[in-house]
């Protein structure tokens, strides 16, 4: 007598969370991440997407200085759609990460 | 009594209770440029045989808070100090200042009281600074992913009122115009800082210019803490005194960013 084989059903991955950004444009955590890569790399010609990673510091790791920093502002408000105070950037936004987690938490739940 | 009047408005313009957005502090060299605030405190003893042991500190101590989507303000003191230094020779100042991020520019706009250490020299001036934030290869960032190397040019122009009598080296004697430029350059490779800061001024009165050079090469010994061997040469203000140094010493480093992450947004 052959035994019946259980199949258990293996979860399906949970989509990925989507927010929206003022514009009402929605976004996943990844693509706000390769935005802002994308914004690093377009200020900084020294790096290249696969240089820049969440944990990167803009002064330490990238070696800017804070006025280099604050030209994160407008492509982040123009590309992304969220405002980012300029102290809030020179005193609270160290790393890579603390930016995407910034932006991220600024966009509404979709 | 004039001068603890300047000094207490100085502070008075800085809209303290406007920041709703924290408070943060920073103690370094000096707060007059970026590059400064980026340089240590020092604390510097300078000894020789059957001298009395001489002191001198050049520090500054400064609060920033939030000012808008695209401002911060300052309000701080500075001083150049010890007795090291002949009075006239010292340097007291208190600012406060508000700067916007206009990219592509940075403008600052700043008031000061400035003394020297006998407080013969009194001045307040009020001013405007400009930087680029960004441009040409090194501005504000390495010059490339190699050469720790980058640079940083500011142009401003400065108002002002001589309080108290000036000293007989001072172009500046009663209400004075001013314009200067100044360069930085720092080169950091791992543990070490090695900068060099340039100012230009031209000052109205009788003579056109004076200019000022300091050159720092700095050993961070442990977090905040390193040994710094700094020369200068030239005049600054407020007394325009001619001086030429070289010293050692400890330097004390607290900058502003804590490194705390960013609050969540509020939604």
């Amino acid at each position: 007598m052959k035994k019946r084989r259980t199949v258990t059903p293996t979860p399906r991955p949970a989509p990925p969370e989507v927010r929206r950004d003022d514009a009402g444009n929605p976004w996943t955590a990844d693509q706000v991440m390769q935005e802002i890569v994308a914004i690093v790399c377009d200020l900084d010609d020294n790096l290249a997407p696969k240089d820049v990673t969440r944990s990167d510091s803009f002064t330490d790791g990238f070696g800017w200085d804070e006025w280099f920093k604050m030209r994160l502002r407008k492509p982040v408000e123009r590309r992304l759609h969220e405002s980012l105070s300029a102290f809030l950037l020179m005193e609270r936004v160290k790393t890579v990460g603390d930016l995407v987690d910034y932006v991220w938490s600024s966009m509404e739940k979709a | 009594m004039k001068r603890w009047v300047s000094a207490a408005i100085a502070v008075w313009l800085a809209p303290g209770a406007a920041s709703a957005q924290g408070l943060d502090v920073a103690i370094a060299h000096s707060y007059l440029s970026a590059k400064s605030l980026g340089q240590p405190a020092t604390f510097f003893l300078v000894g020789a045989e059957h001298e009395p042991t001489l002191s001198e500190i050049d520090g500054s101590i400064l609060l920033r808070g939030g000012w808008g989507a695209s401002g911060f303000w300052e309000t701080g003191a500075r001083a150049l100090a010890g007795s090291a230094r002949t009075k006239p020779e010292r340097v007291y100042g208190a600012v406060a200042r508000a700067t916007w991020d206009l990219d592509p520019v940075g403008l600052t706009i700043a008031s000061e009281y400035e003394a020297d250490g006998s407080f013969a020299v009194e001045k307040g001036v009020l001013s405007a600074e400009l930087t680029p934030q960004g441009g040409p290869r090194g501005l504000g960032r390495p010059w490339n992913r190699t050469v720790p190397f980058r640079w940083r040019p500011w142009l401003g122009a400065g108002v002002g009122n001589v309080f108290d009598a000036s000293g007989s080296e001072d172009p500046e004697r009663d209400s004075f115009f001013r314009a200067y430029t100044r360069l930085e350059a720092t080169y950091t490779p791992t543990h070490w800082d090695i900068g060099a800061e340039g100012t230009l001024w031209a000052v109205e009165g009788g003579v056109g210019t004076r200019s000022h050079a300091r050159g720092t090469v700095g050993f961070e010994i442990a977090s905040g803490v390193s040994f710094d061997v700094t020369g200068e040469i030239g005049r600054q203000p407020p007394s325009f005194l001619y001086e030429q140094s070289f010293k050692m010493g400890f330097g004390f480093h607290h900058p502003f960013e804590r490194g705390t992450k960013p609050p969540p947004a509020n939604r």
